[in-house]
């Protein structure tokens, strides 16, 4: 029995050394409770803010071509991606993975800020002057998420809707569940804060790969725009017009927008790099002998005749519907060029173009003074200018002009929405202009957020 | 750590305290088997109440001193040990009857060993005689079927691969190694599953902890199947605990063997598809019906179809090729299989030992796989005194394995095969691959040989498992054990995609490689005590165990490679990604257990461990787990005494217990940034949303069981019953994406399993010559969710597929979703499924449950004959009611439906079955009407959900055993086969699949094409010298 002695001794020797034995740390990430303490770490959140919208169902890439697809712009590829084909053949149903993936993709954007914002007033070592900056940005990239839900999941075209999207201002538990704004309060929201935002933003920061002044103000062009706000829109389109800062490239230039990075035309554009790709040119180009189902989505076939119509148009070449080039599998499709660059596949997102401040205004002005800014970018795209015209002649020109400018890139549905012309133009119900709340969020937040219109 | 050394010092070397003896005479004699006079050798001759004592040599000899008026107990494996008095006698032979060994057969349980006949929970033995000799890399491949309430599934045939491993429905239990608990997450970096952008899209092949312990190292596998066997392992034991001891050096025996088997594989059941003709053929008559229903009404078709799709002539589509390729073939191969093993066993008073060497080379049946793997072992045990025991296990394993790209998943070289076309040759005339695109068939995402040659996945191992212990009886009833060990697994992934391949053909080649090294140490120290007492024995067991994994990973992938055959990741022009990552978890457990038999009639365990984990917050890290047992062996009561004749043992048993689960990954329960990068910048970004409150998932079970023998082991068996409630499941639940995120790692939910096993053993007859033995198990299993968090989960077997699975109150976990398959419209040839919401539109909101995953019922059966020098035993496995979801269907059984890759281009072959279609109105027919533009099939329907019951002959063995021959003690020479039958129903490679590996029970059953099993034909010698 001398031996019980050494035993206890052993256990308590063990006992003493196993105080801290459990407590691990993760070398790869911070604890989020008090990540944010400085101004190095709330700048470190806030390009956080910038690499969620990089998300592949974000900027990456879906949100920035399902518009195009859901109309008349794209055909869609993939090998038995039933949800691409859903998306082709304009019936996309709740149960869709990639709207699915795109709804929480926005919010975790907003997560990102809201994190931020709610921290940054603990950050003491910030001149005021950084912090609004920062907290500017990070509001302004919040609206703007809430307003790029908006458009697609909620009734954006009909200002009394109770069809919104939930509006998401704090940091959330997992027991959180937000049911849907009505529409008009996600519009008073965003614009609130984007003015708010425009307030704090520093003017002297101009770099477009992130959100400055006239990115917030060309921001608040758009809403206004959506909202029927013609007067505001034409106010902040102007002043982004009038600050100078952009300008149209010849016709000449014009591929650079695509090859080159962060030109003159490019108002907010979320760059990406070889480390950090995005999805666009394996989504949409791919490789030289690319077949359709390695495609996600193609140049459709009526994208090309569109373009038929006006052979001067420079923006034409960047599509390819050529057999040549193209496998047989694609044809009558083509493939969109804006996003080569089969090696770095670092194409960046052009979330908003001088071209379409210009376009805001001219559809906000209307008629004989908007015809100016229409024609003005006709005319950089080596077209004839449009002489007056009528309300309905102007409104199918700009329709027209969107479309061969910003198509792949993200906004043909939402144009054919807001304008009323779903039904006109795809030859589908309009309920489909806007995009069913994806069916998991309908289970996950117990019914709190309602399906859409035309869906249930 | 360094307070503790000198305590363990002492205890090592300091009380090595020594008795003396007076007045010995020495004694000598022989020992021999009482039925035929053969000597024993290895017999044990012990002084009784003292340690000392010898064993017989080779002779059966022996010689001791001792006392005189000392007691000899004579003992022996397999025979009845006697007690006899030495009464001054200097010469004492003995004979010892065989014994009933059954009952006295020890049985590992954890952290100590058990007699079979004072178990009073649910543990399986499998001895190493039982599953010697089988062509199966992973040892989980040699118990399939062996047990009851076991159900292992080869869900793959990658050369290599792990197991899917189930213990009473629940997937994924833990694996002790000779006391060392396994990781049961597969460690290589390289995933294996990826989409057209090169997303990891799913799991692929999974690599197994086990998969780098020789077999043939094996003496026995203990399953510790409910909560009184199992919860002595506390937090870790919830879907079962699978003990593997390995042999080791014994007392007096000699003996080296040599085992050799050589074979070949072949793919078991192809599938057959159709050749060029009848791919034509189909692709033609589903143009023609397309243009028939066009001309009658053409709203089905699109406003801009131009009908000249229907009849202009397809390219590279005719019969004038005379090209006739079977891809299945191509891709495929008849596969040499081998196996070598030399391993040495021996030992005496002092030193005992086992050691081994094996090599085990599988080349797959599909072309350009293999897995090679090394593996050495030493087993030593030194007695260096009377109280003091030390040895140390050591286990080193390499392998290499050249991976199947894409194994299980839906652009691998198998899936790609499967649809390709006939009419595309293998190459050009010119030798070089031909190229996909120039050819129908736009399922394919490559040239199914060229990605199975020029894209060269290895995964390397290295894995040292190994532990040292110290054992030292404090007094006779009082012993204490300490191990230390470790567990260290390095392996090396590297992957290169040459130029030649789509996937890296725009990059000018690609190549990824990863190391990942895992460190586990672990230090565990039990003490244990014993007593008896007048007709009844305690034993009480207290422990203390440590034990830390840290994982270290890094990777780095580049593009565009020089020519001349640099593939390393430095060669490459542009260094795409770089990571770089750490993980690590503790686990500190107390560990305790007390048995008590009452006169070999009543017999009680209780046990309980207490385990912190790491892996959850400070409030509630620790978790208690407590379990109870009683068995009453009713043939040793009085009342019983008639009945001994025909049971010669009947015992009931009766458990309750709770364990538990942690393996959710480390660092789960905090909220946290990870690292993001924007514009060349270092950010910060919200990489989960946590549950604080997160902790052990457990289980509850309740155990009733019998075990019977009959007429002195001629036949017997027993039967369980079991309950499981497994609650407060870590499940990854979904959440509101309005938080931003999907899922969160929580507690909730409930699953229950229900459950019989039975397993029986008999001899039919056990006269010589002829003797004929069986064994039959079965395990009726039923699991059904109690509570989830949100009822109707829908769940995705591959990211980027449609939901195929659900999770509804009341249904199997794994059941699957999709919608009601009719049968064929006799007059139109559509396919027709239900309309559920009846709303006059079939589409995804109709779909419902069609079918499940797990089996109701499965199980094995063993037959073994032996004649004279002859054996031969057939061993079957059978399984019924699962099924899998076959959706490679969706394209092998596309009825030619092509608009997938556009309306110029073929999409995919189709199987034979197809011929089985719709040809005009009023056709009686399997298949719908071919089409050619709209598809007339929908994927996620019951119609792929498909019958996978089957009944396996797994394996048959016929052996012919020499005597001595000359200098070798025995040699035996055997033909083998695995696998050699299969009865189904189901259609694809093997009903067992589980495409995305299937440990994930709640996506478990999916069939995209899945590697195919093979039939293997061994020839085989064990030489004993």
């Amino acid at each position: 029995m001398r031996t019980y002695p050494y035993i206890l001794l052993f256990l308590i020797g063990f006992t003493a050394f196993s105080c801290n034995f459990l407590d691990e740390s993760s070398p790869n990430d911070l604890a989020a409770n008090g990540a944010i303490t400085d101004g190095a770490s709330a700048e470190a959140a806030l390009l956080g803010i910038y690499s969620a919208m990089q998300n592949n169902s974000y900027y990456g890439f879906q949100y920035m071509v399902i518009g195009d697809a859901l109309a008349d712009n794209a055909s869609t590829g993939g090998y038995q991606a039933l949800s691409l084909d859903q998306i082709g053949a304009k019936e996309l149903t709740s149960a869709n993975i990639i709207t699915e993936s795109m709804w929480v993709a926005i919010y975790r954007v907003i997560a990102n800020a809201n994190a931020l914002i709610e921290a940054l007033p603990k950050v003491s070592d910030l001149e005021p002057k950084e912090k609004n900056h920062l907290e500017g940005q990070a509001r302004a990239l919040r609206a703007m998420a809430h307003f790029d839900l908006l458009r697609l999941f909620g009734e954006h075209n009909k200002l009394n809707s109770a069809f919104g999207v939930p509006i998401v201002k704090t940091v959330q538990t997992i027991n959180d569940k937000p049911g849907r704004a009505s529409v008009s309060a996600v519009y008073d929201f965003v614009l609130e804060e984007l003015n708010k935002a425009a307030g704090q933003l520093d003017p002297t920061q101009t770099q477009v790969q992130y959100l400055n002044t006239h990115g917030v103000n060309a921001l608040l062009a758009r809403v206004y725009l959506y909202k029927k706000d013609l007067a505001k829109a034409a106010e902040f389109a102007d002043k982004v017009i009038k600050s100078n800062a952009y300008k149209l490239l010849p016709a000449a230039e014009y591929a650079s927008i695509y090859t080159s990075r962060r030109t003159a035309e490019s108002v907010f554009e979320l760059s990406f790099d070889s480390q950090n790709r995005s999805g666009f040119n394996g989504g949409t180009y791919s490789r030289d002998d690319a077949i359709r189902p390695e495609l996600d989505y193609m140049a459709a076939q009526g994208l090309g005749e569109f373009f038929k119509q006006s052979p001067s148009d420079v923006r034409a070449q960047m599509l390819d519907y050529d057999p040549q080039n193209n496998d047989a599998t694609i044809v009558p499709d083509g493939r969109t060029q804006k996003y080569r660059g089969e090696e770095s596949k670092d194409n960046p997102a052009y979330i908003i173009r001088y071209a379409e401040v210009l376009l805001i205004m001219a559809e906000a002005r209307g008629g004989v003074q908007g015809l100016v800014f229409l024609n003005q970018l006709r005319k950089a795209r080596g077209l004839s200018e449009i002489a007056s015209s009528n309300a309905t002649e102007f409104a199918q020109a700009l329709l027209n002009e969107r479309r061969a400018e910003f198509n792949f890139e993200g906004q043909r549905m939402f144009d054919l929405a807001r304008t009323g012309s779903v039904k006109r133009v795809l030859g589908v119900d309009d309920f489909r202009g806007i995009l069913p709340i994806p069916i998991r969020e309908i289970t996950a937040s117990g019914d709190a957020i309602k399906q859409n219109p035309g869906y249930e | 750590m360094k307070r503790l050394l000198p305590v363990l010092f002492g205890l090592f070397f300091g009380l090595s305290a020594h008795q003396g003896w007076a007045q010995n005479i020495t004694v000598s004699g022989k020992v021999n088997d009482a039925n035929t006079g053969e000597p024993l050798i290895g017999a044990s001759i012990q002084v009784k109440g003292t340690n000392q004592g010898v064993v017989t040599d080779l002779e059966g000899a022996y010689t001791l001193e001792t006392t005189p008026d000392a007691i000899l107990v004579f003992s022996y494996t397999g025979y009845e040990g006697i007690e006899v008095p030495v009464a001054g006698q200097k010469t004492i032979n003995q004979r010892l009857n065989p014994s009933n060994l059954r009952l006295d057969e020890v049985v590992v349980v954890g952290y100590g060993v058990q007699k079979k006949s004072q178990i009073t929970g649910a543990i399986s033995s499998v001895k190493a005689s039982e599953i010697k000799d089988q062509p199966v890399s992973n040892l989980a491949g040699s118990i399939q079927g062996r047990v009851s309430g076991l159900n292992v599934m080869s869900t793959s045939g990658t050369p290599g691969a792990g197991l899917l491993v189930s213990v009473r429905g629940n997937n994924a239990p833990l694996y002790v190694i000779d006391g060392i608990p396994q990781l049961s997450e597969s460690n290589s970096s390289l995933s294996t599953s990826f989409n057209l952008q090169g997303e990891s899209v799913g799991p692929g092949q999974n690599l197994s902890s086990i998969a780098d312990i020789n077999p043939n190292d094996i003496e026995s596998i203990e399953i510790l199947k409910d909560a009184s066997a199992a919860a002595i392992y506390g937090a870790r034991a919830a879907n079962g605990v699978i003990l593997i001891t390995t042999k080791r050096g014994k007392k007096g025996s000699q003996e080296a063997n040599l085992n050799y088997y050589t074979g070949i594989q072949r793919v078991a059941r192809p599938i057959k598809f159709m050749d060029s003709e009848q791919f034509v053929a189909l692709i033609e008559e589903a143009r023609k019906n397309d243009l028939a229903i066009y001309q009658k009404d053409n709203t089905a078709f699109g406003q801009d179809f131009d009908p000249a799709v229907l009849t202009d002539p397809l390219d590279n589509f005719d019969l004038s090729s005379g090209l006739n390729t079977n891809w299945l073939d191509e891709v495929t191969q008849s596969a040499p299989i081998s196996n070598y093993e030399l391993s040495f066993r021996a030992g005496n008073d002092k030193t005992r030992y086992f050691t081994s060497f094996g090599y085990f080379d599988q080349t797959g049946v599909v072309i350009n796989n293999f897995y090679k793997r090394l593996t050495y072992r030493l087993n030593l045990d030194q007695t260096i005194n009377d109280r003091l025991t030390t040895g140390v296990t050591l286990n080193v394993a390499y392998s290499r394995n050249r991976r199947s790209f894409n194994d299980n998943t839906y652009t691998g070289t198998i899936t790609n095969a499967l649809g390709a076309s006939p009419l595309m040759p293998v190459f050009e005339d010119d030798g070089s691959y031909s190229g996909f695109e120039n050819y129908q068939a736009s399922w394919l995402s490559d040239n199914p040989v060229k990605s199975a040659t020029e894209i060269r996945a290895f995964t390397t191992g290295f894995r040292v498992l190994g532990s040292v212990y110290g054992e030292y009886k404090i007094n006779p009833n009082l012993s204490f054990r300490t191990s230390f060990s470790t567990d260290g697994n390095f392996i090396y992934d590297d992957q290169f995609k040459s130029q030649l391949t789509a996937d890296a053909e725009a990059v000018g080649g690609e190549a990824f490689e990863g190391n990942a090294r895992t460190l586990t140490w672990l230090n565990e120290n039990t003490l244990n005590f014993t007593k008896d007492f007048s007709g009844s024995s305690l034993t009480v067991l207290g422990g203390l165990t440590f034990q830390r994994t840290t994982l270290d990973r890094a990777s780095a992938l580049g593009q565009g490679f020089p020519p001349g055959g640099l593939q390393r990741v430095s060669s490459a022009a542009n260094i795409l990604r770089a990571t770089s990552e750490g993980s690590s978890f503790a686990i500190l457990s107390y560990l305790s257990r007390v048995n008590y038999d009452i006169g070999s009639r009543f017999l009680f365990t209780a046990s309980a461990r207490v385990d912190g984990s790491s892996r959850f917050a400070k409030d509630n890290r620790y978790g208690f787990f407590p379990s109870g047992a009683f068995a009453w062996r009713m043939s040793n009561e009085d009342f019983f005494k008639n009945l001994k004749g025909t049971f010669s043992d009947f015992k009931l048993r009766m458990s309750y217990g709770l364990t538990g689960d942690q393996e959710i990954g480390d660092f789960q329960n905090v909220t946290f940034y990870g690292p993001t990068r924007y514009d060349g910048r270092p950010g910060i970004g919200l990489r989960n949303l946590a549950d604080p409150t997160l902790s052990w998932q457990q289980n509850r079970m309740l155990n009733l069981g019998i075990d019977f023998e009959i007429k002195g082991g001629r036949m017997f068996g027993s039967v369980e019953f079991f309950k499981a409630n497994k609650d407060r499941l870590l499940s990854e639940d979904a959440i509101p994406g309005t938080t931003g995120f999907q899922t969160v790692t929580r507690n909730s939910g409930e699953v229950q399993n229900t459950g019989l096993e039975f397993n029986l053993t008999a001899a039919v007859t056990k006269n010589a010559p002829f003797r004929w033995n069986i064994n039959l198990n079965g395990t009726f299993l039923k699991n059904k969710i109690i509570s989830l968090s949100s009822d109707g989960i829908l769940l995705n077997a591959y990211s980027d597929l449609e939901v195929t699975h659900v999770l509804q109150v009341g249904q199997p976990i794994g059941s699957f979703w999709g919608l009601k398959y009719l049968g064929v419209d006799p007059e139109t040839g559509d396919v027709m499924h239900e309309d559920t919401n009846e709303d006059g539109v079939v589409d995804f909101d109709d779909a419902q449950i069609i079918g499940k995953a797990m089996p109701d019922f499965f199980g094995g059966f063993t037959n073994t004959f032996m004649y004279k020098n002859w054996d031969l035993s057939i061993f079957s496995r059978f399984s019924l009611g699962n099924q899998v979801y076959n959706l490679i269907r969706a394209t092998t059984e596309n009825l030619g439906w092509s608009n997938e890759g556009g309306l110029s281009s073929v999409y995919a072959n189709n199987t034979l079955r197809v011929q089985d279609r719709w040809r005009k109105p009023g056709d009686q027919a399997a298949f719908g009407r071919a089409s050619f533009v709209n598809p007339n099939l929908f994927i996620n329907s019951s119609h792929m959900v498909e019958d996978a019951s089957f009944f396996r002959v797994q394996n048959v063995n016929l052996g012919y055993t020499f005597g001595r021959v000359g200098k070798l003690k025995g040699l035996r020479v055997y033909a083998e086969a695995q696998n050699l039958l299969i009865l189904t129903k189901y259609s694809g490679f093997d009903p067992e699949v589980s495409s995305n590996g299937g440990s994930i029970d709640r996506t478990a059953g999916i069939d995209y094409g899945a590697y195919p099993s093979a039939r293997t034909f061994l020839l085989g010698a064990n030489l004993k010298f």
